[in-house]
């Protein structure tokens, strides 16, 4: 069941109900005031026939004016939330084909995570690779690059298999590279040990594409990439190992990092 | 004679009859200047379709040009993988090659589609029509509210020594503090009443940007500037040209070099672990006696 809207929404739907009645009919249906109406009307929907007649009046919005950029974001999480990700990805690329919402992080994020939901990995990747064009600092996208390059690859052919892990691995090791350099900024103690903390997701996924890319057939025989494989590997694990040091995670991170350099390498070296 | 530095004593009516109005009537003209600015441009008539769908055009070709902009910027400094970059530059300005193959075909930015936009067909007709128009009327309430502000300053108040700044200035500063005052010998950090009105309007710019952040940039921009710099012809700026900005962009494409940054971050990321390429050179004879190097790299 839908939790009860607060009372500050309530407020806000009277606040819109007055200024409608105030204002003569003409005005009322502008589009600012039915987008707040409809606003409103979200957090209050108790029903599906509530929540599809908000999403027709979205829809309206947009086919009064195609460029209005808020109706067709209310309108792609709507259906998002609703479990139709394929409708909101056409609402998506409507938007944006009209020249809305290219120049902003959310948007293209936000689509990539729908593509990533319904498996598109091609998709997600280039919807990842244009928010990291606006936020080339932001080493949290490169890591989502890397490990959606690293999903794709395993649905892709052989040669293309390993270009998309190489590309993985490049975005994962400039993640871990911009992290490491905002550590190396913040001063000794808890904040350089948080930011720490933020490269454990990335080492992991560095990880296992890492030892990916030696399990495949060819990867394993191209010497030089199989060095660089394995030097990754010992970099990711080692970090993994130190940053837990001590911990009662310690066992289960040495237990996982087993199956990764399993047959890969000395485990002997590492733990 | 010896400059006037501490000779004068200021009345204290001065500050309560000339400076504290005048720095409140100032304030409220420049407060109230947006509001008469506001009735007298009217109501702008409300778009026809055309004017629509230009301003969609312009919109979508804004956003390539944009896109295609960052890609090359950002994406040619290496931030995208050297296969991605090229993918894109492939979508953007073509590879060259046929039509219709991979790699090949004009691109975005190069094809026949994009067209620069019509030239108006009645320039003066754009000119008097409603942009221009309700520029000058616009212009018009600040132009009128300072010539009155100025001349009734220079008629009620002129001769009048206001203030005093609390530290020294150069001789630089007189012809800005001291306008409307013919006294060689006074010490500049003396502000005549003049004076104080330029001060005050163009110090309180920035509480009137704060204040008014609401209602849009052009009510606070600096009136008289652009009431100087119009003349007759001059509409509200050059046309927006998406043929030549795609032109201008794809050019720019085909000049820019791609420079790998996170295609080494395996070697920034592993420093002295990265695993070297072992390189052994061969000495091979070839014709006529000589010999060359051939280099092998495991």
């Amino acid at each position: 069941p839908a939790p009860a809207p607060s009372p500050a929404v309530g407020a806000l739907g009277a606040l819109v109900s007055a200024v409608r009645r105030g204002l003569g009919t003409e005005q009322s249906n502008g589009a600012r005031l039915r987008a707040a109406t409809l606003l409103v009307r979200e957090s209050e929907a108790d029903s599906a026939a509530t929540r599809a007649e908000v999403d027709e009046e979205y829809g309206a919005l947009l086919d009064a004016n195609p460029g209005n950029a808020m109706a067709a974001k209310r309108l792609a999480t709507l259906m998002r939330s609703a479990g139709d990700v394929k409708g909101a990805l056409e609402v998506m690329e409507r938007m944006v084909a009209g020249g809305r919402g290219a120049n902003e992080c959310g948007c293209w994020l936000e689509w990539g995570e729908m593509y990533a939901e319904v498996g598109e990995w091609g998709g997600a990747a280039f919807c990842l690779e244009e928010f990291v064009l606006l936020a080339p600092l932001d080493p949290d996208g490169h890591a989502r690059l890397g490990e959606c390059y690293a999903t794709a690859s395993a649905s892709a052919g052989d040669g293309g298999q390993l270009a998309l892990l190489r590309r993985a691995r490049k975005h994962l090791s400039h993640a871990l590279n911009l992290m490491g350099d905002a550590a190396g900024r913040a001063a000794p103690g808890a904040t350089r040990r948080r930011i720490r903390r933020r490269t454990s997701r990335a080492l992991l996924s560095m990880a296992s594409v890492s030892s990916a890319f030696l399990d495949s057939e060819t990867g394993g025989a191209e010497e030089q990439e199989a060095k660089i494989c394995r030097a990754l590997l010992e970099f990711a694990c080692g970090e993994l190992l130190e940053m837990c040091e001590g911990g009662e995670f310690s066992k289960t991170m040495g237990a996982c990092i087993k199956d990764y350099v399993e047959d890969k390498m000395k485990v002997t070296d590492l733990l | 004679m010896t400059p006037t530095h501490d000779l004068l004593v200021l009345d204290p009516s001065i500050r309560d009859w000339v400076v504290i109005p005048l720095l409140l009537i100032i304030a409220i003209s420049g407060l109230v200047r947006p509001a008469l600015q506001a009735v007298l441009k009217g109501v702008a008539p409300p778009p026809t379709e055309s004017e629509i769908l230009a301003f969609d055009a312009e919109a979508r070709a804004r956003h390539v040009v944009a896109r295609a902009h960052r890609t090359r910027i950002v994406g040619g400094h290496g931030i995208l993988c050297e296969d991605a970059y090229v993918g894109r530059k492939t979508y953007y300005i073509g590879g060259g090659g046929a039509a219709g193959t991979e790699g090949g075909g004009k691109g975005l930015l190069l094809s026949a589609d994009i067209s620069a936009p019509a030239a108006p067909s009645d320039p003066m007709a754009m000119m008097m029509g409603g942009g221009a128009m309700s520029g000058m009327k616009g212009q018009a309430a600040f132009m009128i509210q300072n010539m009155v502000m100025m001349n009734g300053i220079q008629h009620f108040f002129q001769g009048f020594v206001l203030l005093k700044i609390p530290f020294p200035l150069t001789n630089g500063f007189k012809p800005m503090f001291h306008r409307g005052l013919n006294l060689t010998t006074l010490d500049t950090s003396y502000v005549s009443s003049l004076s104080w009105y330029f001060v005050v309007s163009f110090g309180l710019r920035g509480f009137y940007r704060l204040y008014m952040s609401g209602w849009g940039r052009e009510y606070v921009s600096d009136g008289m500037f652009k009431s100087l710099q119009m003349g007759i012809g001059q509409g509200g700026g050059p046309q927006f040209n998406a043929g030549q900005l795609y032109k201008m962009e794809a050019d720019n494409f085909e000049m820019t070099r791609f420079r790998p940054l996170v295609d080494d971050a395996e070697k920034k990321l592993l420093g002295k672990k990265y695993p070297q390429k072992n390189i052994s050179v061969r000495w091979d004879m070839c014709g006529q006696g000589g010999r060359r190097a051939v280099c092998h790299i495991r």
